[in-house]
């Protein structure tokens, strides 16, 4: 049957040829009519143009200058000629574009013994052998005219030119278009083909043995890399599918890959189908597939292909909110198809993302066994700390498109619920707030932050509730500086009064249920027993650690208990620099009360101690001074409570009734107590020189009293012994002498204080030493200095 | 059966006429129909180019 066709096919050719050369060489001929018309019927001329024509025909086809076939693209548009080509025979075809292999080479292979592949062939074909016979036989009895010219003798006659082409052709198995479509479909799964074969250098090399022309190697190579971007995306999504380690929204990566790769496989699928109906069929209306075709088909599956090898790329190293944030810049693609495949991708992708976001908004839960949230738990961290520490952020697993101040507020609104929910132990609102019902996902950022607003306001709003109400946060705030900061005025002072024999002693000698005890009488005493008696309850003695020498007052100190929630504001911390601060204060008030003691003193035994004349001068003096003393002590005391504490109690009242979460509720208390520790110059970096001042100042003022003591003593003792003239000269002058030294201390130490004072950068400081100077006493003395 | 078919290649022939009118190639309608047939029977194109050009040039000799 090919033989046949082979035949029709030459005689074919030269009728149309003919008709060609007529046609463009218009010479009346004898005979017009007859279908067949043969190369007799034409004239010399126009024959001698036919056989040259044929001659370049047959040139052409051993030519190596014409590698491209040309009649793909012929027959590209129309349908009908191109079915007409695919169910010719392989010859045929390679009549038309073959050219490439040397014509006495292959004919000395005709001598070789046949291939395999030959051998495959000659199931279906008659042998070469034969073949050749026959184009043989066919050209004998068709004689041309010019064959017997001596000029066409040198060179072979074109019949004989066709027809040995054609032979060769039939011997070398130029390889079908057929067999190409089917090895190019295996190669779109990833498994090798006949002629092409994957590489270890991860590329498709096309057996270079095989006869296939140069454009077509083009087209399968292009047509390769559909294969190897396969198999790339295929190794990934294998390797990972079934390792848990690659994480939740790894999985759901691979899931997505998947999913685009069965789609792809249904791609295949219809492909394959077509190959095998081409290949199987003889009937004439099956569509024509082609390299070709089949190259236009695949751009669509090539694209997809290439972002998800992309992707994979990309997201190989990553996980979780990473591998989010590494896809989501790639959504800002111009193309809107990429875009849409993205998008797609994306909402795949983050779904176990938005799942775990979901639950730790609404229910505060980190499901995160892949640490791929953002959130972190330190579950080594122990209740006390939820909220300071036993959350983080891991910046690295935050998704780009979760602003900062987002993710601080989902961060926030997670850590509150678990605040609520195991510090404040109210389980039941999270679970009925629980908004089980919204689902968060991806593709709706504006919707996203809406509800993680208001979510974020509800629960904080809640929590702040829980805290001042159930907790009585503000209560506690109050009585922090009712009795740390020694707000309330009378308890203190009963406090001071009743302890102040106790503690004169040595520090080794208090027990501290001696002093529960006076701290009890103390409330009682005062307008505390008024306040609430939980925060009475947490009132206590604290004594800190004794060493030798050390006198009562030096170790004693009130603390206030806090327990969780609270202790979340009162950090150790915090309550570390109330004791701070209240030891301080409870110096001064020592000093004040020992200076009112002995102002009291003074008074009370004026009139006999004016009995000596010699002591008059000194007590007055002493007067003076301590006039001077309790001036000092009692504008610092103002400054200290009014303007420090009293102030700073202002700012923190104003930010706690604004504040909307518990971090800033956190950052006002602390910011409250910074700044009354600064102010009152407790704070280690900056002012240590004025409170060492301040504290040589107390110590002074302590010395001073123990001298006024020792020389009221002495006067009393010599009142007692009734010889007002004649007192014991060598103890008064002792006495005198160490006042003196005393009082000079006290007022250089104060003038280096105010000097410091005047030149610092807070007005407040400014206005204190003003106000211990008011009437420039210290000046004179400033100058004199 | 056949009716279809024969206006379909119809329209292929419309539509490569109309092409070659756009590439100036100059060759009518029934040159067109006759090189279709010749590479529907296979011969090379190129070869055949060659072949219409050396015509071209022995029509102008004369």
């Amino acid at each position: 049957m090919t033989s046949l066709n082979t035949d029709v096919e030459y005689e074919r050719i030269t009728r149309i040829l003919n008709s060609l050369v007529k046609h463009f060489l218009r010479e009346p001929t004898n005979k017009t009519s007859g279908k067949d018309v043969k190369a007799t019927d034409l004239t010399l001329r126009q024959q001698q143009t036919f056989d040259f024509c044929i001659r370049i025909l047959g040139r052409y086809t051993e030519c190596d200058l014409c590698p491209v076939p040309f009649t793909e693209h012929i027959y590209w548009p129309g349908d009908v000629f191109f079915y007409a080509h695919v169910r010719f025979s392989p010859i045929e075809r390679a009549f038309a574009h073959r050219g490439l292999q040397d014509l006495s080479k292959s004919q000395e292979f005709e001598r070789i013994k046949p291939t395999s592949e030959e051998l495959k062939f000659e199931r279906i074909k008659p042998t070469s052998e034969e073949l050749k016979n026959r184009f043989i036989q066919n050209t004998l009895p068709i004689p041309t005219l010019s064959s017997k010219s001596s000029k066409e003798k040198e060179s072979l006659p074109p019949k004989t030119i066709l027809t040995k082409q054609l032979a060769i052709l039939e011997n070398n198995n130029e390889i079908s278009e057929i067999l190409l479509l089917r090895d190019i479909v295996f190669i779109f799964q990833g498994i090798d083909g006949q002629y092409i074969k994957y590489n270890k250098n991860s590329s498709y090399i096309i057996d270079p043995k095989a006869e296939i022309s140069r454009s077509t190697r083009g087209i399968l190579h292009r047509l390769t890399e559909l294969g190897r971007l396969f198999r790339h995306v295929n190794d990934f999504v294998c390797t990972n599918v079934n390792d848990t380690s690659i994480g939740l929204v790894g999985q759901a990566f691979c899931y997505a890959l998947q999913r685009e790769l069965t789609e792809y496989y249904k791609f295949i699928a219809v492909l394959e189908a077509q190959v095998t109906k081409v290949t199987d069929s003889q009937q004439v209306e099956h569509s024509g597939l082609s390299l070709k075709r089949v190259l236009a088909w695949t751009q669509e599956s090539l694209l997809n292909l290439r972002m998800m090898s992309e992707l994979v790329d990309c997201c190989k190293q990553k996980r979780g909110g990473a591998l989010v944030s590494t896809i989501y810049n790639y959504t800002n693609h111009g193309d809107p198809f990429i875009q849409q495949f993205i998008n797609n991708m994306l909402e795949e992708v983050s779904r176990p993302f938005f799942e775990m976001l979901q639950r730790w908004v609404y229910g505060g839960e980190l499901e995160d066994p892949f640490e791929e949230f953002f959130v972190a738990c330190d579950p080594n961290v122990e209740e006390e700390d939820l909220w300071q520490s036993k959350y983080t952020i891991r910046p690295d697993m935050q998704p780009t498109f979760i602003s900062p101040l987002l993710a601080k507020k989902i961060f926030a609104i997670g850590k509150s619920l678990n605040f609520i929910r195991y510090s404040c132990h109210d389980n039941d609102w999270v679970i009925t707030n629980a908004g089980a019902d919204k689902v968060l996902k991806y593709g709706d950022i504006i919707a996203l932050e809406c509800s993680i607003d208001a979510t974020y306001t509800t629960t904080s709003q809640r929590l702040l509730n829980i805290l001042f109400t159930k907790y009585k946060l503000k209560e506690h705030f109050t009585a922090l500086k009712r009795y740390l900061l020694l707000g309330q005025g009378d308890f203190i002072q009963h406090l001071m009064a009743q302890l102040g024999p106790g503690l004169s002693k040595p520090a080794n000698t208090l027990y501290r249920h001696n002093l529960t005890g006076t701290l009890e009488s103390a409330i009682r005493a005062s307008n505390a027993q008024y306040d609430d008696p939980d925060i009475l309850r947490r009132l206590d003695v604290r004594l800190l650690e004794v060493s030798f020498g050390e006198a009562g007052w030096d170790v004693f100190s009130l603390d206030y208990h806090v327990d969780s929630p609270i202790n979340t504001i009162f950090t150790p911390h915090a309550m570390q620099q109330y004791l701070k601060l209240f030891n301080f204060l409870w110096r001064l008030k020592r000093v004040e009360h020992d200076l009112s003691s002995a102002w009291r003193r003074n008074m009370t035994n004026a009139r006999s101690l004016y009995q000596i004349e010699e002591l008059k001068k000194d007590i007055n003096t002493s007067r003076l001074v301590c006039s001077e003393m309790i001036h000092f002590t009692s504008q610092l005391q103002y400054y200290i409570l009014f303007e420090v504490i009293e102030c700073s109690w202002d700012e923190l009242v104003k930010d706690y009734t604004k504040s909307g979460d518990l971090d800033s509720l956190i950052e006002a208390h602390n910011k409250y107590l910074k700044n009354i520790t600064t102010k009152v110059f407790l704070d280690t970096s900056s002012n240590q020189s004025y409170h060492t001042r301040l504290l040589n100042i107390i110590q002074f003022i302590f010395q001073y009293k123990n001298g006024l003591d020792e020389l009221h003593n002495f006067s009393l003792k010599e009142i007692l012994r009734g010889d007002n003239a004649n007192i014991e000269r060598g103890q008064h002058k002792m006495i005198q002498e160490r006042l003196t030294e005393t009082a000079g201390l006290f007022k250089r130490e104060v003038i280096g204080l105010l000097v410091a004072l005047a030149n610092h950068h807070d007005t407040d400081l400014r206005f204190l030493s003003v106000r211990l100077d008011f009437n420039e006493f210290y000046r004179k003395g400033l100058i004199n200095l | 059966m056949e009716d279809p078919k024969i206006q379909e290649a119809k329209e292929t022939m419309d539509i490569l006429h109309e092409i070659s009118t756009i590439l100036n190639t100059g060759l009518d309608r029934d040159t067109l129909s006759l090189c279709l047939s010749l590479c529907e029977n296979g011969v090379n194109p190129e070869a055949l180019a060659a072949v219409i050009k050396e015509l071209r040039r022995e029509s102008a000799k004369n």
